[in-house]
């Protein structure tokens, strides 16, 4: 029975996606400024499409450069079928003012505030497994992590301690209210821990002297730090992981063809990336006295030497 | 108080020397002073600075506790008597010292923390953008004592660096006019005193060939002119007094000297005439003498002419003698003879004789018989 449907099902939806396809996509994509991650993302994006033979229409507008009220006249204009935001500030603006129109954001760190029934994207954070996994290769005798985080960041401690549970490892978490808190936190945690796991907390890891007084208390403290990205590698944190923001790019471009195939966005639940790159900093690992080998080493993205 | 040039000379180059001496002092203390207190306020900015990085995240998150120690720690440092810390609003976060001692020198130096602007995944990129923002004040208090006691150093060694520096000029000054300028200002002196008493004659002694040589060139050369024109007035007065002399005498006295003058012609005429006279016997003497030497002249030519013509003959008796000798002996006599007469010609002649004398002749006699 399912057998005779099969070919029928298989001809629908190809029938469907082809009829869709031979029409050309009108796309508009938003940035939110110039940097390199998001030209990259963008990138991505074109590169899916011409990857799948999908014609498209792009119209690209940048927040630094172009004023917002004549970027948002010219899309409603246009009305282009998919909206591409690159990063949380494009993201933020397109979701307050477009309703109508589907929306996948790319480069956006915190999902909680973007989730309407026409927005669904690419995440920037690395999976905590992922991150975890990793750090335990380079510290196998590591067996106790910890994180300070802020109510901001409660569904990233929520992710940790599930993730921590899964893979044997005990979590020393503290919660602060402000970056004023953050010394004495770290000086309660700082003796229970084998490493510290900074996440994306706005409040506590986004101000650069949070940072340098983390890291500097860390090196001091012989405590290995996980950073946010590269950056914080190349500041003085042993391991950072960071997307491939191309990939991320090309994520959204499946969100997008899905979406343009007829499937709506609150049905898609925004991804996290699937591509990770790694950054070591191995004059980190000599100060705090690790040996690191070289097959880590050798796979790492980015070494600081 | 009367000075002499050389001393006036040498008051107005130790003056120059002592002015100039103390104003380079001067310009040393102000430098010296310049460069410790430039010293000094960058040693405190470098603590300034030291003390905002190491004070922005306590004072951030106002770790009260965190920025005391900073401030104690401060405190340990050189100079530093006074240390307060402030946040943005100008509210003590902490102080220490006494802020208001003698001879302080206060800093102050804002706090600033950079931040992100936007707190969003730029941040994590690496290109968020930054701005920087004050949250708090350091005021700092640095005593000047050491600077003082330094400086106190300095402008003594360079009292006493200036005081050598004026004494052994000083002296080698005086030194030097000494023996170059007031000898030959004090030979010109001289010179000008002698030839003030009238000594025109006298000649400056310097050698040397700078100005001062020139100058007693020229007044020896002053001199000399000087002397010209007084040895030519004096000539011409001698002359003017003769003139005048002659001019009063009488008439009387100008007709015996017209007199006495025609006296002493006619007597130089008479003179004259007997030295004529003298003249003219001594020039027919003369004339005789002439006429007598002109006889003598021609009688010694007649002579000669005898002189030859006996010549000749002595040659042909000679010539016959020979002859004679030749031909014997016995008739050697007869030679003797004939040389007896020859040597009488000769004798006659006024020349010698030419053979031997009679005695020999006789011994030959004697022999022969």
């Amino acid at each position: 029975m399912h057998k005779k449907f099969l070919p029928l099902i298989f001809f629908f939806i190809f029938s469907t996606s082809q009829s869709f396809l031979n029409a050309r996509a009108s796309i508009s994509i938003i940035l939110s400024g110039g940097v390199k991650p998001y030209l990259q993302s963008i990138e991505g994006i074109k590169a899916f499409f011409d990857e799948k033979n999908v014609s498209i229409l792009v119209s690209q507008y940048n927040l630094e450069k172009q004023k917002q009220v004549v970027v948002f006249e010219e899309m409603l204009r246009k009305k282009p079928d998919v909206i591409f935001t690159v990063g949380t500030e494009a993201t933020r603006l397109v979701k307050e003012n477009i309703k109508d129109i589907p929306v996948v954001f790319s480069l956006v760190l915190s999902p909680g505030t973007f989730i309407e029934s026409n927005v669904t994207g690419v995440l920037m954070d690395v999976p905590v497994r992922v991150k975890l996994n990793k750090v335990r290769k380079i510290l196998p005798d590591a067996k106790r992590v910890g994180i300070i985080y802020s109510p901001e960041s409660n569904h990233i401690y929520t992710e940790v301690s599930q993730v921590c549970k899964d893979i044997g490892i005990q979590l020393v978490a503290k919660k602060i209210n402000s970056e004023k808190d953050l010394p004495s936190a770290l000086a309660d945690i700082f003796w229970q821990i084998d490493f510290l796991l900074m996440i994306p907390d706005t409040k506590i890891y986004f101000q650069p002297e949070s940072v340098k007084y983390i890291l500097n208390e860390s090196l001091s403290k012989k405590l290995p730090v996980v950073g946010l990205s590269s950056f914080y590698t190349k500041a003085g944190a042993l391991i950072s992981f960071d997307c491939d923001y191309e990939d991320l790019g090309k994520q959204a471009g499946e969100i997008a063809l899905r979406i343009l195939n007829g499937e709506k966005p609150s049905d898609i639940q925004p991804i996290r990336p699937r591509a990770i790159k790694v950054s070591l900093n191995l004059i980190t690992a000599e100060r705090l006295g690790i040996q690191i080998s070289p097959k880590l080493i050798k796979e790492a993205n980015e070494v600081v030497k | 108080m009367r000075f002499n040039l050389a001393q006036k000379i040498n008051l107005l180059v130790s003056s120059v020397i002592v002015i100039f001496t103390f104003l380079l002092g001067f310009y040393f203390s102000f430098h010296e002073k310049k460069a410790l207190d430039s010293e000094f306020d960058e040693r405190i900015i470098a603590i300034m600075e030291l003390i905002s990085d190491n004070s922005r995240y306590p004072v951030l998150i106002g770790n009260i506790d965190a920025v005391s120690n900073i401030v104690h720690n401060v405190l340990i440092r050189k100079d530093i008597v006074f240390c307060r810390i402030e946040d943005k609003d100008g509210n003590l976060l902490f102080q220490e010292g006494f802020r208001k001692e003698k001879l302080t020198r206060e800093y102050s130096s804002p706090i600033f923390v950079e931040k992100a602007v936007k707190a969003d995944e730029r941040v994590i990129l690496g290109a968020a953008e930054r701005e920087k923002e004050k949250i708090g004040q350091i005021i700092l208090s640095a005593s000047l004592l050491s600077i003082e006691q330094k400086m106190k150093k300095v402008n003594k060694t360079i009292l006493l660096s200036s005081i050598i520096v004026i004494v052994f000029a000083s002296f080698f000054n005086s030194l030097f006019i000494k023996l170059i300028f007031s000898k030959s200002v004090k030979k010109l002196v001289d010179g000008t005193k002698r030839i003030a008493k009238g000594d025109l004659n006298y000649i400056v002694p310097i050698k040397s060939s700078d100005e001062l040589g020139e100058l007693a060139d020229s007044f020896n050369k002053m001199t000399e002119d000087l002397n010209k024109s007084r040895n030519a007035l004096l000539e011409l007065k001698d002359n003017e007094i003769k003139f005048q002399t002659a001019v009063a005498a009488s008439e009387k006295e100008k007709i015996n000297i017209l007199q006495e003058s025609k006296k002493s012609l006619e007597e130089k005429t008479k003179k004259l005439t007997e030295s004529r006279t003298a003249m003219i016997h001594m020039l027919e003497s003369l004339d005789r003498k002439s006429k007598e030497l002109a006889d003598i002249i021609e009688n010694l030519n007649f002579t000669q002419e005898q002189l030859v013509q006996i010549n000749k003959e002595l040659l042909e008796r000679n010539e016959q003698l020979e002859r004679f000798n030749r031909v014997t002996v016995g008739r050697e006599l007869d030679m003797v003879k004939l040389k007896e007469e020859i040597n009488s010609l000769l004798e006659k002649s006024g020349q010698p004789g030419k053979y031997e004398a009679p005695g020999k002749i006789k011994e030959i006699r004697e022999k022969s018989g």
